[in-house]
């Protein structure tokens, strides 16, 4: 992993990485063969590290083709590769092409192209396109730190070969996902709805912009991406309904986790879902083996598996470095705040003059203290170590802090894995009868209203953002160093 | 008890929105560059006219009507371009619609051959508007045609805004005029034609453009408000400075739902009132 983000910000010749990773090798078989354990890992990590070099570097070689068409106006016969995406009023869709002006193209090319809402194409139909291919760069909405895009044709006139299906099991997997979104269309209103496939799908696209924008302002767009999180409790509902079925555990989560596994494909097996599938699998593994799951080295397999295949993520998906950023707030920060939080809290108390029953409340064995309060606590430690750490990211990115967000989080999230759930069964009650969907339907209803009117609140308080610029990051993060320090000297 | 405390809050919630229902109220959706109204009748008759150039018009449907309400009782398509279109595609494709009026006007674009075939497919009844036809919302509330005076049914004109579906709404003594996208020619027409144009609201034609909204055709209107359906900073620069002009010459008040969003009227029979 270090090789890969070192090269993506240094050229290296090749020379010095060959060189490198001779080195990294010899010292690794000179551990061999000198049984000499330390020397073996220490070589490994050498050779590693370069071998994640000449990852990067074979996966930024610019394809050859694309350099040359663009600007000019083509035909191409190309497959739809990826599930079409809608905004309000245009279709995108990643078309793999096979020819270009009827010559044949070697390397996998993909060209993005915009098109009308209607007529609506399908994920491995074969299309012909014609129109101008231009550079993704000229876009005004083009951010600089993302990694190669495919050309763009915009608009292009669009022809149907009538070729049977090039992607037949994708195209089936999609269907059954459309399938899943109708029986909750046909269950819940606007905004309900898309939000509730948000929640369910991380399809965000057809969220009205207004919410989209509360939910940014509020921090609590996470919600609605595609995360470990979501995939866990649709794999563990689905584990429990078949439990419930009295099937045997074993199948049960095989069932399960292949259930996943289907899922992430079926959501286009984006980085985002990948990263979450590998995670929630993980999870539900250590599950079934009884054993603690462990975050960091779920974490660092995920990671090291999805750059193997994409070195380029490290460096320019946003959302890939957030999420790794989160957990191991969660996992680092987050045991280091807790007790620093109660001491607070019991200070503020003893300053207001609550009385120890109140105590016992926070402290909470679990027989005494209602539940609800053990989760808000829980939820206000976990919230908070996440955000301290993906902080100095957010405001280099977005240049604006979310003062509100730790509040808005505790509100939101309390209710998100009961309306997941409550949505996921409506979906499903869908696709038996209508009324059954609407009739369930009127439970997740609550949940998504009541979900929706939080983050607008939240969002409508006077200085819940507020703009730092880019300054902010140095800011922020010699308050970080200096918090550091204090807490390194207390524990000398 | 957390259920039944639930269960009440729905029922409560329920009654109140039935309750609600004394007056004729019209809503001009915020549907960025495009038109959408909504108007619900007292007795619960629900008409969508055009459905805006987006998906956006089911958000705001989702908070016009009753969550658990999926159906419209008439649905109007004043002519087929896509501002007006798109939205009314994929209200089909969720909600129940009773019944649809349109010119029938021969337009080839993917959005009206969707709209054909999801109608085709759904059985719904299309009615060809003619001038003169009246929809009967409610015992003293009615939605008259005003054109087109021939038929269109499979004519292509060069114009497709002179086979526009022009409406009015009318509630005993309080009216809305609602123009769709009609240009000079047209209002021209409709002045010659006779009609009675006088209404408290005109839904301003063709986004406040230029080729629409005459003096005269606003004078033979005199109405007291106007709303103009634009988007923000949109391509074509609507609504034209000339439109504004006319429209404060004769003291109007104007409403635009690139700035005021979601602008509702509602009417006891007597006259229209905006909802703050």
């Amino acid at each position: 992993m270090a090789g890969v983000g070192l090269r993506s910000f240094v050229a290296t010749p090749y020379v010095a990485v060959c060189a490198g990773l001779l080195v990294g090798c010899a010292v690794f078989t000179l551990g061999v063969s000198g049984q000499n354990r330390s020397r073996i890992i220490y070589g490994a990590i050498i050779a590693s590290f370069f071998i994640g070099m000449l990852r990067f570097d074979v996966a930024a070689r610019p394809n050859p083709d694309v350099a040359s068409l663009i600007g000019t106006s083509t035909t191409v016969r190309g497959v739809v590769w990826l599930e079409p995406t809608f905004g309000p009023q245009s279709q995108t869709l990643h078309v793999r092409v096979l020819s270009v002006d009827n010559l044949g193209v070697a390397a996998p090319l993909i060209v993005r192209a915009v098109n009308k809402r209607h007529p609506v194409y399908e994920i491995g139909e074969e299309l012909i396109l014609s129109g101008r291919i231009t550079d993704p760069t000229d876009d005004a909405n083009f951010r600089n730190n993302t990694p190669a895009q495919p050309p763009v044709m915009l608009f292009p006139r669009i022809k149907t070969t009538n070729a049977p299906n090039r992607r037949p099991i994708m195209h089936a997997l999609v269907r059954l996902k459309q399938t899943f979104g109708k029986s909750i269309d046909a269950a819940l209103p606007e905004p309900h709805g898309a939000f509730l496939k948000g929640l369910l799908l991380g399809e965000r696209t057809s969220l009205p912009a207004d919410l989209l924008e509360s939910f940014k302002e509020t921090g609590t767009a996470h919600i609605v991406a595609l995360s470990g999180y979501n995939i866990t409790i649709i794999g563990r509902s689905l584990a429990w309904i078949l439990m419930m079925l009295t099937i045997p555990f074993y199948a049960s989560f095989w069932v399960a986790c292949s259930a996943m596994a289907l899922f992430v494909l079926m959501t286009g097996a984006s980085a985002s879902a990948v990263r979450a599938g590998i995670i929630a699998v993980l999870a539900l593994i250590a599950y079934r083996e009884g054993r603690p799951y462990q975050m960091t080295n779920a974490l660092a397999f995920a990671g090291a598996a999805m750059l193997v295949f994409d070195p380029t993520l490290l460096r320019f998906d946003v959302g890939f470095q957030l999420s790794f950023l989160a957990t191991m707030g969660l996992v680092y920060l987050a045991p280091l705040l807790e007790p620093r939080i109660e001491h607070a809290s019991d200070r503020l108390k003893r300053f207001v003059g609550v009385r120890p029953v109140s105590r016992a409340l926070w402290h909470g064995n679990s027989e005494t203290t209602p539940r609800v309060f053990l989760t808000v606590k829980r939820l206000f430690i976990e919230t908070l170590s996440a955000e301290l750490a993906v902080l100095p990211l957010l405001v280099y990115l977005f240049g604006y802090l979310s003062l509100i967000s730790p509040f808005a989080n505790i509100a939101v999230l309390i209710a998100v894995p009961y309306a997941m759930g409550t949505g996921f069964f409506t979906g499903l009650a869908g696709f038996f009868s209508s009324v059954l969907g609407s009739i369930v339907g009127v439970a997740s209803w609550i949940l998504l209203e009541y979900i929706m009117d939080a983050v607008k609140v939240f969002a409508s308080f006077p200085y819940a953002t507020v703009e730092l610029g880019r300054s902010g990051v140095s800011l922020i993060l010699r308050i970080y160093g200096a918090a550091a320090w204090r807490i390194y000297r207390k524990t000398l | 008890m957390a259920l039944l405390a639930i269960i009440t809050g729905v029922v409560w919630y329920a009654v109140f929105t039935l309750e609600n229902g004394r007056d004729l109220r019209m809503v001009v959706f915020d549907v960025g560059q495009g038109d959408s109204i909504f108007i619900e009748a007292p007795n619960g008759n629900q008409v969508l006219i055009d459905g805006g150039p987006s998906n956006a018009v089911l958000g705001k449907l989702g908070g016009a009507m009753p969550f658990w309400d999926r159906s419209i009782d008439l649905m109007v398509l004043t002519h087929p371009h896509a501002d007006h279109i798109m939205g009314l595609v994929e209200v089909l494709k969720r909600y129940d619609v009773g019944m649809v009026i349109e010119s029938g006007v021969n337009y080839s674009t993917a959005e009206y051959r969707a709209w054909r075939t999801l109608l085709e497919q759904k059985h719904i009844p299309i009615m060809i508007a003619r001038a003169g036809q009246k929809a009967h919302l409610a015992s003293d509330i009615k939605l008259t045609i005003l054109t087109p005076f021939e038929s269109f049914v499979e004519k292509s004109p060069s114009n497709v805004h002179d086979a526009m579906v022009v409406s009015k709404l009318v509630y005993a003594s309080s009216s809305a005029l609602l123009t769709g996208d009609a240009e000079k020619y047209l209002e021209y027409r409709l002045l010659l034609s006779g009609a009675d144009l006088r209404s408290d609201i005109l839904k301003v034609g063709h986004h406040g453009s230029k080729t629409s909204t005459t003096e005269d055709f606003v004078r033979a209107i005199s109405p007291r408000y106007a709303v103009i359906s634009v988007g923000k900073k949109n391509r074509y620069s609507h609504p034209a400075q000339q439109t504004l002009d006319t429209l404060a010459k004769f003291n109007i008040k104007i409403f635009r739902i690139d700035q005021d969003g979601d602008v509702e009227f509602v009417s006891d029979g007597s006259r229209f009132e905006k909802v703050p």
